[in-house]
This record gives structure tokens, C-alpha cells and sequence, in this order.
């Protein structure tokens, strides 16, 4: 049972906001989804944790240095960019 | 009421790397913003990790230099939480199998400081706050760390600042981080509650954050007992939080109301696969490891004969330590070289920064030379204190400076010369001496000094005079 | 197909820039329909067709692949060309390096037509949750191409593209090969290299080829299944699988799994039936094997999935690429705003059940027993294989969904992966074939299913079904490219 704070704090954690609106919604989703997965109660496992799928171990790269990417690549993507910095403004709003 | 104070320290040590801990960019300090940069370290989608193996040896190496017990097996985990300068929104750290464990520090007042545990892990980018924007570099994103985690055993401020020089000397001996506070490749969070003395329980815990220097770390545990003690006799209750330590007002300021939600949602990282650092590999590591500080300073003072004081000031500095054992090479009195690089090298320097650098003029070949000389008596001390000042300024060598009549020495023969004609030349003096005036022979030896250029043994020589007057 | 392309290119009966032209004309045509590209790179195309023609020409040597027209899903990174999961949080992204495996592709020549339609995130099993609209289903465009590679597999089954490569982490490769009448290759976990596919969940993520013939998806497997220095789980194949696809499969041993054929449509059970007659008349032998944890392997799945996507889509918080919301009041508020905006409503439910199967206090209960879990299930298969070579199942107990029909309820749509999820728990590779028609003439799949890097017994075992039915279950669509 997921309760309504639950899900506030689920999608503060997320970094998503819900809507009022949504909330409702989302709840009796939610609510579906976790009874779903709490199929797994039932099962009985042994106690061995899974590792990774093929036993991999030790895979390492060398301290060696690679040219980095041009600042102007870095940079690229992003919608602002400043003096060679990430920028962002903290307000950008519409009064 | 009487209160002890408690606290454990986590400290987090840049390793000093070449590259990143998951790619192949510089660890370079500084430089142009987001310039040692590639998709890896800024995140970008579809981009995956690759474990430096340096960081694994380097963590390794810490370790056992505190002591720890090395993991069979070791993981890396996902540490979940979003903010600007974590461009993957988790931190690659080690959370359930670290790759240390259950190491100790021994502190001088005899008590053992417990290491928890020590994990390597990616530092975060750095963000600026100006006008209402945020700037962000990721330079440092990506920089190995390892964060040391100390059991809560410091019961005084003087321990803490013990412990972290002992941990900043000993990553800097084994040459895995330089430890620089100021430019944060050492930073320290230290977890402070107080309980009345003579309780085993532990009292409400605070994290005090943002100190860039030991002295503001003092500063902050002080305030912050205080503060604590304070709310307590207050009859409140400490809250437990994270403070920050505000440098200018010297007070620590709770950083509630920050947006981060504190669930980090550990989790093992998929895109990397199971480290498992074998014996061989641990007895391999462990031979990489130098002598280290503590035991350093016991051999200088037991074996050296060294007062406590200077070793301590000579093991500080490992290039130092280093220089001052190739210069004793074949030496006895391992005191003047002690004395020369205490009195007369370190009085060159301003600052600890070039303390720890030791970039001189002189090799410990050419140190050797002078102390050898010096200890055969055929230089006396102030010309060595001369030889080796001329030496620091020039780079020039010891035979360039002292010509072959000062290498030659004085014989008995020659100071029993000069002494005569010290005496002949001073009859006022010796009537003086006679007439019950002691110093007055100071006048003659100073004769002695001027005519073999200080090369006479002084002692020897007023005992000369001495000798030459009675028996006129 | 790729035989054949490489056969024409090589006779010079049609040169490269012919051949990219068709095909460019065929997608100008057919694609507004189909929504199988989000993203046709033409110039690009034409540019690299042109100097593979003069490679042609000078007589040199070239590789199988060379000149061959083809697709990437819109999740797999390609520099300098927009990739965006089919995701508003993505859009205008352009990335700055090649994925692993499409830098060798167009090392070795090959042609890329553009970037393919699949569910925002590869989370979804009907392409419906792209925010460009569902790909269509080149068999009849009333149906969904399946998901969430939808776009390669509609294009490719209309014959838009020699073939594509998709992304399966719980089906997302067979699935629609199975729905559009293909062949989708899921390879053994970290025979591929993942660097540069937009990851969704780590541990189950692999890239495979969807192509017309199992020939084909080995030529293509043997291409991009190598070791790769930017992916540490990445070993690479065993050995080449085209070397293999003529083999001798007299006395080999399919188990049948009683557990996948629950709940089957009856048309997919008849013909996955017929399918077993065939293999028998090939010499195979029928076991049955037990696959018990196919019960829990569902939730175990979405837990993981979910789990480790919520983590993986942390990163999208609009300050290096992709969208960024235009009213905020912080850089918090910013970031809220930005994926709360450029998410759609799947890609939230999976974010917060992940985030919730690894909060504190419900990680035991979720996500650590999933993951043990993880270990039974690979050991059902482990004793499974013990008494045989493959495991032969439905790829989907149905054929294709009517478009708009996925059900608005998750937990019903999630119902449908039921036989492709537990291959990816396990790691193991599967490829899907065509293996009949229903009576509304919509292709019906079936999967075979071998122990870890047994991909050349797989596509050989694929290879010679197809032979021996002739390629019936193959068909061409009107306006695609049939050479």
C-alpha cells in the first residue's frame, strides 16, 4: 500500500514533480504495479546473491592519459554556456 | 557538568592519479573549465565506467599503510542523488564490501584510533554560485578519491589534528595523494556529539562540513561542543543534522532546507564487474610501500640520536626524511646534518609548501662531502655553515668553494705558530691575563681566527695560548 | 538480403548511390505511414554512398557489410546525428561520440539511412510510448510494430532498411521481429558491447540485429559482437556464427518448457507446433524441461528494470543536452520541471517504482530478492540445458496489438513479456524467427533459446527452419526494397 505522502517523497527522490491532478492516478497505478511485484514474496530463493551475469572479475584500464574532448564538444549540448562553464540561472520566469 | 567529547572523522583524499578514476582524462589541478572533460566523466547517455587499476593499488596502499585488512573481494555501487555537479545524478562509490577494512592509527598519548573502512570512489564537478547563476566545471569530476571512515574515537580536538597530520604525512610518504587542504585534495567531515563524562552512551551526533585548513577544523569542533553543551544545559536536545563551518564568523550553521532528500538508493553499479585483489597482488603492493613516518622518527631518535623535536621536523617532509638519510651515508654525527637543513635550509623557505617541494641547489652527494670533512675535522664548523651557504646560493660544488689550502687543514705545528705570534704581538693582552683579566685571551684568539681564516679549533687554540703564556 | 546486397554492389548491377537512392525514395514514400524513422539522415547517406562507390570502383577489397543500407534504433549514440530515445527530455541531443559497435559498422562501411522509432526509453512493448507516435506494423498499418524497437523492425519488415540494429533488455528485440514476420537476434549478455546505448537497465540491456533472414542476423552478429575496451562487461563472441549456419543439427535436443505456453493464443501454439514437426523431420529430438521460476519472473524483472532505470534516467536534468524547461525559480525547480515535462507517463512509472524498490526499507523486500531470485532463475536454465541443446518458445503468446489497444492498465501491457524477460534475467542469448501467420495474416514468432555465447548453434538451428519451409513465413511488402 502506497500512501499518498509515500508517493510525494517517491517523486521528490526522482526528481519529478505530480501534479494534483496526476496523484490520484498515479496512486492506483502504483498501487497495481507494487501488487504486482509483491508476487515475489511468495517465492523462496536460495541464498546466493547474483554477481554480475558472466563472473566477470577485474577488468582495469591502464593510468595512462587520453587527449580529453574540446571544450566547445563539452559544451555543446548544453542550452547555456558561459566563459567555458555549464550555465544555469537560478530564475527564469515569466511574471 | 563535566562533558567528553566524542567524534569520528571522514576523510576524503584525492588520489594523485594521472588520470580519472573511470577514463582516460588528466587529474590535472585547475585548467580551463570543463577542458579535462570527455563523455564519460560529463555523463553523457550511453557512456560507461572503467576502473582506473592505479586508484585499486593506490587504495590498496593506504590501507595497509593504516593497518587495514584488504578485501578478497570487492564491489562498486551506485550512490543515487541528484545535483548539478554529479553529472550521472549517482556517485560511483563502494557502499557493502569495501575494499579496506578494520585499520587503527596509533595516536602519542598511546591511544589507537580505529579505521572503519576505506573506500575509493569519483569526486563531483565543482559549481559556483555569482548573481543568481550557477557555473559548472567538471574538471574535477571524476578524480579518484578514497574517503577514509575513523571509528568514533577521538575524544579530544588535539587528537583529531594529530590524526589528521599522521594521515596527511603518511598519503604523502606513500605517494598517493599530496594531501593539499587548500586545494581540497584533503577534506575532512568530522561527526561530533558530547556525552557527561563517564557515560557510555553516545550523545546526539552532528556533521560539521566546509573546513579547508586543520586550524578551522579545530576552530569548528570547538565552536560546535560549546554549541552542543550549550543546547543540552539548555535543557534541549541536540538536533542531529549537518552543519556548516562559516569560516569568516567562525560559527557552524545547520544546512537544513537543502533540497537533498536523503535516501541514496545503493545499489551495485552493473557497468562494472567484481574487483578481487589477490594475495600476491597484496604482498606486491605491500613492497611499494616505504618506510613510513612513525617509524621513521623512532629510528632517528633511537638509532640517529636525534632529539624528538627535529626528527619529527626532518620525517614531515618526506623529501626531506629522503635527503637527509642519503646525506648521512657513511657519516657518525648525524646531528650536523639535522642542524644544517633545520637551521640553515629551512630558514630559506617561507612556506610549507616549499617545505614539502625541497627544491635546493645542493645534492646529498654534496652534503655527504661537507659533513664528511667537516666530521674529519679538516673543516671547522663555520666554514662548513659558510661552504654550505655559498653552496644553496650558487649550486657551485664543495671543492669549488674551498680552495686546497682550506682542504689541507691546520697542524698542530702551524696553530702552535700562530699562537706564538698571537702572543708576541699582543703584550697588552697577556699582561692583561696575567693581571688576573680571563678574557683578555679572547683579543689573542681572535688573532688566531683572523690569521687561519677560522680554520683553528678554538677551544684548542685559547688552550694554546694559554699554555704559551704560563710557561714564558 | 545482405548476400544479395553485397553480391549486386560487387557485380556493379547497381551502385551504391543507386541503392541508397531506392531506398531513400522507398522510406519518402512509405515512412509518413509507418513512423518507422524518426530521423532519415539522407546527406549523410548519399555522402558515405558516394565514396563507397569509389572504393567499388579502384577494385579494392570490401567487407560483406560495406555499402548496406541500414538502421539504428534512436537509442544506440551516433556523432553528430540526433539521438533521442524518442524522448521530449532528448530532443535536439547530438551526440559528441560513436556507440562501440556503429563505429565498426561505419569502419566497415555501412550505410546508415537514419535513426529508427522505438518506445520512449525502450520502456514499453508497443512503440506507442515514442513521443514521435508508434511505428506501424508494415504487414498492416492498423497494428503496432511491437516495442520497443519498432521502428527497426518496421522498417526493416518494409523493407526501408536491409536491416537495423535494436536494443533488448526484456523482449524489446524479438518481440517486434516476431510481431512484424523477422529475425531478432538478443546476443548473450556482454557478447556486444553497450558503450553508447542509452542505457534503461544495465544489467539486461544488449544490442542485436533485426534482419530478413538468419543468415543476415549472423553476418551482422559476427560484425558487432567483439571485445571492447569502453565496456568492461563486454567479452565479445565465442567464435563466428556464419561459419556455423550450415551444420549438421541431426540428433539435437529442443526442450520444450511447459511454462511458456500457459497462456497462448491457440493460433501461436499450432504454429509453434508445426514448427516442432519440422525440426523433428530434421532429425531433432522433443525433451520436456522445467522452467519453475517463470512464475516470478515478471516482477523480478520489472523490479530490476526499474530499479536500475531509475538511476540510469537521473542524469537527464537539463544542464549538459536535452530539454530545459523555461519557468523555474531554482536550479532545483528547474530540474523538477525539466524531467517532470520531458518524461512521458511510462517513463515516470517506472522511475518511481524503481526508486521505490530501492528506498530505504523496501530494498530487502524488492530489490535484493529480485536480485536473488535472479540467481534461481538462471539456475532453472542452467538444469534445463542439462538435457538439452535449445529451448524452443512462443517469442509472444500473441500476435500484434491493434495500435491504441495497449491497454491503459501497465500491469496487463507488462503481462505480454511474459516469454521474452526471462532470457535477459539470465543473460542468455535467443533469436526470433517467423513461424506462421494468424488469420488475420499477421506474423506469429517463435524464439529459440540457447545457453550463454551458443549464438552460432541458434542462428543455425534458425537458418535451417528457414530452409526447410522454404522461407514461407517471409514476406515481402509492396513498396520496400526487394532485390
Amino acid at each position: 500500500m502506497v500512501t499518498k505522502d509515500e508517493l510525494l517523497d517517491l517523486a521528490l527522490l526522482s526528481k519529478l514533480d505530480i501534479s494534483d491532478s496526476d496523484v490520484d492516478k498515479l496512486l492506483v497505478d502504483m498501487e497495481e504495479i507494487i501488487k504486482f511485484a509483491d508476487k515475489i514474496n511468495a517465492a523462496s530463493t536460495s541464498d546466493v546473491e547474483f554477481d554480475n551475469i558472466n563472473d566477470l572479475q577485474n577488468v582495469y584500464r591502464e593510468d595512462k592519459v587520453v587527449d580529453s574532448f574540446s571544450q566547445d564538444d563539452i559544451l555543446k549540448n548544453s542550452k547555456t554556456v558561459e566563459n567555458g562553464f555549464f550555465r544555469v540561472d537560478n530564475h527564469n520566469h515569466i511574471e | 557538568m563535566e562533558y567528553e567529547i566524542v567524534m569520528g572523522l571522514e576523510t576524503h583524499v584525492e588520489l594523485s592519479t594521472n588520470t580519472k578514476i573511470f577514463c582516460g582524462c588528466t587529474t590535472e589541478f585547475g585548467g580551463e573549465p570543463n577542458t579535462h572533460c570527455c563523455p564519460i566523466c560529463i555523463g553523457l547517455p550511453g557512456t560507461m565506467p572503467k576502473l582506473n587499476y592505479q586508484v585499486v593499488r593506490y587504495a590498496v596502499m593506504a590501507g595497509l599503510s593504516l593497518n587495514c585488512e584488504i578485501a578478497k573481494v570487492a564491489k562498486m555501487d551506485r550512490k543515487n542523488y541528484v545535483y548539478p555537479d554529479l553529472p550521472k545524478a549517482y556517485q560511483i562509490s563502494e557502499y557493502d564490501k569495501p575494499l579496506c577494512e578494520h585499520g587503527y592509527i596509533e595516536l602519542s598519548n598511546g591511544r589507537k584510533i580505529g579505521i572503519t573502512r576505506i573506500h575509493i570512489e569519483e569526486d563531483a564537478g565543482k559549481l559556483i554560485h555569482e548573481r543568481g547563476q550557477t557555473f559548472i566545471d567538471y574538471n574535477r569530476g571524476g578524480v579518484p578519491l578514497i574517503e577514509i571512515v575513523s571509528e568514533p574515537d577521538f575524544r579530544s580536538v588535539d587528537e583529531v589534528t594529530e590524526y589528521l597530520e599522521y594521515l596527511q604525512l603518511t598519503m604523502r610518504y606513500i605517494g598517493v595523494s599530496d594531501c593539499k587542504m587548500q586545494e581540497g585534495s584533503m577534506r575532512c567531515d568530522v561527526n561530533v556529539s558530547v556525552r557527561p563524562v563517564g557515560s557510555d552512551k553516545f550523545g546526539t551526533r552532528t556533521e560539521l562540513k566546509n573546513m579547508n585548513s586543520f586550524t578551522n577544523i579545530a576552530k569548528a569542533v570547538k565552536y560546535e561542543v560549546q554549541r552542543q553543551i550549550d543546547v543540552i544545559e539548555s535543557g534541549e536536545k541536540v538536533v542531529q543534522e549537518t552543519r556548516r563551518f562559516n569560516d569568516a564568523s567562525g560559527t557552524t550553521e545547520s544546512m537544513r532546507g537543502k533540497e537533498d532528500a536523503h535516501d541514496y538508493r545503493y545499489f551495485r553499479e552493473p557497468d562494472l564487474v567484481t574487483i578481487s585483489v589477490s594475495d600476491d597482488e597484496i604482498e606486491k603492493i605491500r613492497k611499494l610501500i616505504p618506510e613510513l613516518p612513525n617509524k621513521k622518527i623512532s629510528k632517528y631518535i633511537e638509532l640517529y640520536g636525534l632529539s624528538e623535536v627535529d626528527a619529527k621536523l626532518l620525517v614531515k617532509y618526506k623529501r626531506v626524511a629522503d635527503f637527509f638519510e642519503k646525506s648521512i651515508d657513511g657519516v657518525k654525527v648525524y646531528k650536523n646534518c639535522s642542524n644544517f637543513i633545520i637551521s640553515l635550509i629551512f630558514s630559506r623557505f617561507e612556506t610549507e609548501d616549499q617545505k614539502e617541494q625541497f627544491n635546493i641547489n645542493v645534492t646529498p652527494e654534496d652534503m655527504n662531502e661537507l659533513l664528511k670533512l667537516l666530521e674529519a675535522g679538516t673543516i671547522r664548523n663555520n666554514v662548513a655553515k659558510k661552504t654550505l651557504g655559498e653552496m644553496l646560493d650558487t649550486g657551485k660544488k664543495v671543492k669549488d668553494i674551498l680552495s686546497e689550502d682550506d682542504l689541507k687543514g691546520l697542524s698542530q705545528e702551524e696553530l702552535t705558530g700562530i699562537c706564538n705570534k698571537a702572543v708576541e704581538s699582543n703584550p697588552k693582552a697577556v699582561a692583561d691575563y696575567l693581571g688576573g683579566k680571563d678574557k683578555a685571551v679572547k683579543s689573542m684568539l681572535g688573532f688566531v681566527m683572523k690569521n687561519t681564516q677560522g680554520k683553528a679549533d678554538a677551544q684548542l687554540a685559547e688552550k694554546i695560548i694559554i699554555d704559551i703564556i704560563k710557561n714564558k | 538480403m545482405i548476400s544479395k546486397i553485397h553480391e549486386l554492389l560487387k557485380t556493379k548491377k547497381i551502385s551504391c548511390v543507386e541503392l541508397v537512392q531506392k531506398y531513400l525514395a522507398a522510406i519518402d514514400t512509405l515512412n509518413d505511414k509507418l513512423i518507422a524513422y524518426v530521423n532519415v539522415s539522407s546527406d549523410l547517406a548519399l555522402q558515405s554512398a558516394k565514396s563507397i562507390d569509389e572504393k567499388i570502383a579502384s577494385g579494392e577489397d570490401f567487407d560483406i557489410l560495406c555499402g548496406v543500407p541500414m538502421t539504428l534504433k534512436d537509442n544506440i549514440s551516433t556523432k553528430g546525428l540526433e539521438t533521442t530515445c524518442c524522448s521530449n527530455i532528448l530532443k535536439g541531443y547530438t551526440p559528441i561520440y560513436d556507440a562501440s559497435v556503429w563505429k565498426n559498422l561505419k569502419n566497415k562501411g555501412s550505410i546508415l539511412l537514419g535513426k529508427t522509432n522505438m518506445d520512449e526509453f525502450a520502456m514499453g512493448s508497443s512503440c506507442e510510448n515514442s513521443c514521435f507516435g508508434g511505428a506501424k506494423n508494415p504487414h498492416n498499418y492498423n497494428y503496432v510494430a511491437g516495442g520497443s524497437s519498432g521502428g527497426v523492425a518496421s522498417a526493416v519488415g518494409a523493407g526501408i532498411a536491409a536491416y537495423g540494429l535494436g536494443s533488448d533488455t526484456g523482449g524489446s528485440i524479438r518481440q517486434p521481429a516476431s510481431f512484424c514476420g523477422l529475425v531478432g537476434l538478443k546476443p548473450t549478455y556482454g557478447a556486444v558491447s553497450r558503450y553508447g546505448l542509452i542505457a534503461y537497465a544495465s544489467s539486461l540491456d544488449q544490442i542485436g540485429p533485426i534482419t530478413t533472414s538468419a543468415r543476415d542476423a549472423a553476418i551482422v552478429y559476427d560484425e558487432i559482437a567483439f571485445k571492447d575496451d569502453m565496456d568492461s562487461t563486454c567479452k565479445g563472441k565465442l567464435c563466428d556464427t556464419v561459419s556455423h549456419l550450415d551444420d549438421n543439427i541431426k540428433g539435437i535436443k529442443i526442450g520444450i518448457a511447459s511454462e511458456y505456453f500457459k497462456a497462448i493464443d491457440s493460433e501461436v501454439e499450432d504454429s509453434i507446433n508445426k514448427a516442432l514437426e519440422v525440426y523433428k523431420s530434421m532429425g531433432a529430438t522433443l525433451v520436456d524441461v522445467s522452467l519453475p521460476s517463470i512464475d516470478y519472473v515478471l516482477p523480478v524483472y520489472y523490479i530490476i528494470a526499474c530499479a536500475e532505470a531509475s538511476s540510469n534516467l537521473g542524469r537527464y536534468d537539463g544542464i549538459r543536452y536535452g530539454f530545459r524547461a523555461s519557468e523555474y525559480k531554482s536550479i532545483h525547480e528547474m530540474i523538477s520541471k525539466t524531467r517532470s515535462q520531458g518524461f512521458g507517463d511510462e517513463v515516470k512509472r517506472r522511475i518511481l517504482l524503481g526508486t521505490y524498490v530501492l528506498s530505504s526499507g523496501y530494498y530487502d523486500a524488492y530489490y535484493k530478492k529480485a536480485q536473488m531470485l535472479r540467481g534461481n532463475i538462471i539456475n532453472d536454465f542452467n538444469s534445463a540445458f542439462e538435457s538439452c541443446d535449445v529451448i524452443l518458445a512462443p517469442t509472444v503468446p500473441m500476435t500484434a496489438f491493434e495500435n491504441g489497444t495497449t491497454s491503459r492498465d501497465p500491469v496487463e501491457m507488462y503481462q505480454t513479456d511474459i516469454c521474452t524477460v526471462s532470457i535477459n534475467i539470465a543473460g542468455l542469448p535467443a533469436v526470433s524467427l517467423p513461424c506462421g501467420f494468424d488469420s488475420k495474416n499477421l506474423p506469429i514468432g517463435m524464439q529459440l533459446i540457447g545457453p550463454k555465447f551458443s549464438e552460432a548453434n541458434l542462428l543455425c538451428l534458425a537458418n535451417k527452419f528457414e530452409q526447410a519451409t522454404d522461407r514461407c513465413f517471409f514476406k515481402n511488402i509492396e513498396g520496400g526494397i526487394n532485390l
